[in-house]
């Protein structure tokens, strides 16, 4: 068996597990019942209006979508040494690096498949009520929330080699949360502080993944014109670096490990 | 089975028991309590909901940008497309000077977004309602939201019905407040309907007794309370109602020559 054969049986296990567990049925149910209200709702009857439901449905979207990642990639690492499997995963030909890049891929395939299942939910009902939509634009937000993705599975996969699985949780979710508002203003607010402080902000601004690069909603919404290519690929570039990162920072934790 | 027996009578008590001791809770308060399902749903923070609405409704117009643009004139909200004339500041040169030129993450993030003062289209300026909707549901008490909501109805759809209940709600809730009774005047107005108009702008005329308020504005009012009292065959009152207008006006204004040419007329 090659590693790479290795790598993926390890992550089809993950992607499965989304499936068996509730949380994506209760998600989905979520999701679709919020759309198909909202769908539903008449203003002063005047027809045509579709904004609002393209903003609901994709903020709650992202959010399921998030959600769901960092839920499945957070307890891949503690149920493995719950269950006493890691030692017997670990003692047949498994390199650490290989664990890794597995647990990492199958929770990305995993909160792919969510975000693609919900999206399609959504394209359905808006495509009702709207009519037509921006296609590039729809696609560039979609790939763009892809790479969100990545790099907050990646994260969340890394910080489960340190920290418990409510430790993570709680974490991952706040500072992603934290990161998507303020992210992009930190900067400015930085600029105004002194000190330590000053040093703090800026340190920070520096070293966070600016998750909130990842949305692009509004554009999509507000039927802005699409990004340029050029734009699109400085994005990829910084997810995946960032991703290859968090990957790396994980090796380097589970390596210390003793199993 | 008796277990399961125990747990019914133990849920069924504890739900029968809910009656009496929301009533205590309600005497307690000494007035009726609320019974309006946003309230009972939302609680004390319905009315931050409600103002967020107004303020999502703002984006929405500004092309779903969050920020804080200058207060706008009729005239100006009236413009569509890009602005890039009328502004006292350039809005691009403001995200380019907050920037240093080694900031490449807030260049970014600049870049993805989209930075130019924009307003909506009349055509899609019905994106604006769901918001203006729920914002004056949750909170009647923000006056500013309920005019503005009521001026878009009005202004692009010609809904005076849900525009005069808009504002009709806004009065029951701010029973002091001249600027909603002087909108409600001003839609009845616009309707031709100059007894109801007159009405209202006497209400508004009275409440702003209690407020400071500009002359020209007060002016304002008071001339269109004389138009609406001369279109209703009241004409004493109109012509001490113009006088009082030109009492508060410099001959240079506009309005007037206006009121004096009527006045002569």
């Amino acid at each position: 068996m090659t590693s790479t054969a290795r790598i993926l049986a390890m992550a089809k296990m993950v992607w499965v597990e989304i499936f068996r567990k509730k949380d994506f049925y209760v998600a989905f149910i979520l999701v679709g019942v919020v759309l198909v209200y909202a769908a539903n709702l008449r203003f002063y009857n005047i027809q045509g209006i579709s904004r609002y439901l393209m903003d609901l449905g994709l903020a709650l979207i992202f959010f399921s979508a998030s959600l769901l990642t960092i839920l499945l990639a957070a307890r891949q690492y503690p149920n493995e040494l719950r269950d006493r499997t890691l030692q017997v995963l670990l003692s047949k030909p498994v390199s650490r690096f290989e664990f890794v890049i597995a647990k990492f891929l199958g929770s990305l395939a995993a909160g792919l498949t969510c975000f693609i299942l919900f999206i399609l939910v959504f394209l359905f009902i808006v495509l009702s009520r709207a009519g037509s939509i921006s296609w590039v634009t729809a696609f560039q937000t979609v790939y763009l929330f892809a790479l969100n993705l990545a790099v907050l599975a990646a994260m969340t996969s890394a910080f489960s080699y340190f920290f418990t699985l409510g430790a993570n949780v709680t974490t991952t979710f706040i500072l992603y949360l934290t990161i998507n508002l303020y992210g992009g203003s930190l900067g400015t607010a930085a600029a105004g502080l002194k000190g330590p402080a000053f040093i703090a902000a800026h340190v920070a601004y520096w070293v966070i993944p600016h998750f909130e690069f990842f949305d692009a909603r509004q554009r999509f919404v507000h039927q802005w014109p699409a990004l340029s290519a050029p734009l699109v690929f400085e994005v990829t570039l910084y997810a995946f670096l960032y991703t290859a990162f968090f990957i790396l920072l994980g090796w380097s934790l589970l390596r210390r490990r003793k199993v | 089975m008796k277990l399961r027996v125990w747990l019914c009578v133990c849920w069924i008590g504890a739900a029968f028991l809910a009656v009496p001791i929301a009533g205590s809770f309600a005497a307690d308060i000494g007035h009726r309590a609320p019974t309006d399902p946003l309230y009972l749903l939302l609680g004390s923070s319905k009315e931050g909901i409600g103002d967020l609405m107004f303020l999502k409704a703002d984006a929405y117009f500004h092309g779903g940008i969050e920020d804080t643009f200058p207060e706008e004139t009729a005239e100006q909200l009236g413009r569509e497309g890009v602005i890039e004339d009328h502004h006292d500041h350039d809005h691009d040169a403001h995200a380019k000077n907050r920037l240093s030129h080694w900031d490449w993450v807030g260049s970014m993030g600049e870049r993805l977004k989209n930075v130019e003062h924009i307003h909506l289209a009349a055509k899609n300026r019905k994106e604006l309602l769901p918001f203006f909707a729920l914002g004056t549901a949750l909170d009647p008490h923000n006056i500013d939201g309920l005019l503005t909501a009521a001026y878009w109805l009005v202004r692009d759809y010609e809904k005076y019905d849900d525009a005069l209940q808009i504002l009709e709600k806004g009065r029951r809730a701010n029973p002091r407040s001249w600027e909603i009774d002087e909108g409600i005047g001003q839609l009845y107005y616009r309707q031709k309907q100059f007894r109801r108009s007159a009405n209202a702008f006497i209400g508004a005329v009275h409440k702003m007794k209690r407020s400071t308020v500009d002359p020209p504005r007060r002016a304002e009012i008071y001339y269109l309370l004389a138009d609406s009292l001369d279109h209703s065959q009241r004409p004493a009152k109109a012509v001490k109602a113009y006088r009082r207008a030109l009492s508060m006006l410099q001959p240079s204004m506009a309005l007037y020559t206006k009121i004096q040419k009527r006045l002569k007329a």
